[in-house]
């Protein structure tokens, strides 16, 4: 049985318009125009206990808009979301019992205060039994190497510091989904890092549901198993990150430094993308042509330095999709 | 239940510690204010034995204990700390939470305001009891009787700023009202700059049907022994009813400030 089921979930959002001048804007004091904004268009989608999802989009795809439905503080335009049993919006307070949330640009700690104290107070407001409390508080530490800085102001710590504070805080009263939005943005690589080992760690040993938004498709290739891609209000791909691969990700790209600089360059089932003096980008389909067909093709008629073929990124696949759409 | 507010208490008292500069400036400005008051309640006073059944010690304690009891109104944030919540976002992180907004703002004030208490006001009001020489309350029932009045007369300030910091959601700018509710109408009926007797009739029967006259007034009337007897129960039940009132339009005002963010969105 899904821990959260989403059907046919809209969310529109009234857009008043600004009339410019004086006359104009006077008018609009008392009749007002507006556009309607699918924010989120018709969504549907069902996550199982202990999945692992990304849920990715541009800048204004639906990703955050969906969230605050999820934990309830957005009520839906129509459409139906159960989470854990529960309709989020109606039983806010008891859903928000059950469910941790990070917001990356933005933390639940309290600026003043040591990061301990955060802790104690969220152990009062979620009424974490102390043994529990302690349990936990011990086992984030260790994971996160909280020691050095728990009784810092929050204010002093570095934004890694923080993130990993945020996390533990998001985390200690059990929480059975966690929703991360944008949990790595602005931190380096080897804070990124330790965010994503952690949240797979987290997954794998507490059986915690998570969800996490991001723009970092890193995030998303190294921590989740399934993707869920919106755009525009609407989901472009739902499923696993290796079947996207494979769906399309057939293209290959075959890098190849010339010997010298031929003028006309004609090969089968090739598409030359780019051309950088000797260094040349074929494209070609693993479908319809192999690689070995490539090279043979390319080793008869001219002579060759070195060649290198990549897979497509992640990125890659991703841009092309918002680009193109899905076919 | 209660024991999850407590802990935001106690959590904001250690807060204010972190900012002590800050709190040993109000509390030098604070003095000197009170100083330059005194100063004038005296000088008036030359040549006059008693008006409006205040004689120089009465109106000095009036004056000392008002002006003490105005450091709530300087030092509560609570309008500015909601707006700003609203402001950034961070309101979000609170819904979030499976705690009232309200009781946790209340909760909160109430540790920045235990900490004023206990370090700015009565330090405060010690060294002008002790260099004046001011009276006391007429009897021990008087003092914990004012207390309590202090205490009402607190939730009600509380709930005029959060009332304030509420439109918040619906304003983009609220310094306009807040001006004219604690600045302008507050300092005008609460009775801090003097005793509301001493007010021309048809300003003290405006002040009458105002919360405003509950928050500074009632409390240092009872202190000094100007109200007694029936009409300290009177004040003390009208303290009440704008407790009530106030409360419950607070409440009124964030239900339908949260239900407008939850349906339209932030």
């Amino acid at each position: 049985m899904p821990i959260i089921t989403v059907e046919h979930l809209s969310k529109h959002f009234k857009v008043y318009k600004r009339r410019t001048g004086f006359w104009r804007s006077l008018s609009s004091t008392v009749s007002r125009r507006h556009d309607i904004i699918k924010a989120v268009d018709d969504v549907s989608f069902s996550l199982d206990r202990g999945e692992l999802v990304g849920y990715i989009g541009a800048n204004g795809a639906g990703k955050s808009t969906t969230i605050k439905m999820l934990t309830g503080i957005l009520v839906p335009s129509s459409g139906h979301i159960d989470v854990m049993g529960l309709t989020p919006y109606r039983q806010r307070k008891e859903n928000t019992r059950r469910i941790g949330v990070v917001f990356g640009q933005r933390t639940q700690l309290w600026w003043d205060l040591p990061v301990i104290d955060s802790f104690e107070l969220l152990k009062q407001i979620y009424e974490i039994p102390q043994n529990l409390y302690k349990q936990n508080l011990e086992f984030f530490s260790e994971m996160l190497q909280l020691q050095p800085f728990l009784s810092t102001p929050v204010r002093r710590l570095s934004l890694g510091q923080r993130m990993r504070c945020d996390l533990t805080a998001a985390l200690l009263h059990d929480p059975e989904i966690l929703y991360l939005d944008e949990p790595t943005i602005g931190l380096d690589v080897v804070a990124k890092e330790q965010v994503r080992q952690f949240l797979r760690e987290v997954n794998a040993e507490r059986q915690v549901t998570v969800i996490l938004t991001t723009h970092d498709l890193n995030d998303v290739e190294k921590v989740c198993q399934r993707l869920i891609i919106i755009d525009s209000g609407k989901i472009i791909y739902d499923g696993g990150i290796n079947a996207l691969k494979e769906r399309y990700g057939k293209t290959r790209m075959l890098i190849v430094d010339l010997a010298q600089g031929y003028s006309d360059i004609q090969l089968e089932g090739v598409d030359l993308t780019r051309r950088d003096g000797n260094r040349i980008w074929l494209a070609f389909d693993r479908d319809t042509i192999s690689a070995s067909e490539v090279i043979v093709q390319l080793t008869g008629r001219y002579e060759i330095q070195d060649l290198t073929i990549s897979e497509p990124e992640i990125e890659e696949i991703v841009r092309r999709i918002y680009e193109m759409g899905v076919h | 239940m209660m024991k999850k507010y407590l802990i935001f208490t106690v959590k904001a008292f250690q807060r204010t510690l972190t900012y002590r500069f800050e709190l040993w400036m109000e509390l030098v400005i604070n003095v000197l204010f009170m100083l330059v008051y005194v100063y004038l309640w005296k000088a008036l006073y030359t040549g006059q034995t008693s008006v409006e059944g205040y004689d120089l010690n009465k109106i000095l304690t009036y004056i000392v204990v008002s002006q003490t009891l105005l450091t709530f109104t300087f030092t509560l944030r609570v309008a500015r700390i909601i707006e700003e919540k609203v402001r950034t976002g961070e309101v979000v992180t609170d819904l979030m939470k499976p705690i009232d907004f309200q009781l946790m703002t209340l909760a909160t004030a109430a540790g920045t305001s235990s900490h004023t208490a206990l370090f700015n006001m009565l330090p405060k009001f010690l060294l002008f009891y002790g260099t004046f020489g001011l009276l006391l309350p007429p009897s021990l029932l008087t003092l914990l009787l004012f207390i309590t009045s202090v205490v009402l007369g607190y939730i009600i300030l509380f709930s005029l700023e959060f009332i304030i910091g509420i439109f918040a959601f619906w304003l983009v700018e609220i310094r306009g009202i807040y001006a004219l509710v604690i600045w302008g109408l507050s300092m005008l009926f609460s009775g801090y700059f003097l005793p509301l007797e001493f007010y021309p009739t048809f300003l003290a029967k405006i002040g009458e049907v105002l919360p405003f006259r509950a928050i500074i007034y009632f409390p240092t009337a009872i202190y000094t022994g100007q109200l007694m007897g029936e009409s300290l129960v009177t004040a003390m039940l009208i303290q009440l009813a704008w407790v009530a009132a106030l409360v419950g339009l607070g409440r009124l005002a964030y239900r339908a400030a949260f239900r407008k963010l939850v349906i339209q969105g932030g």
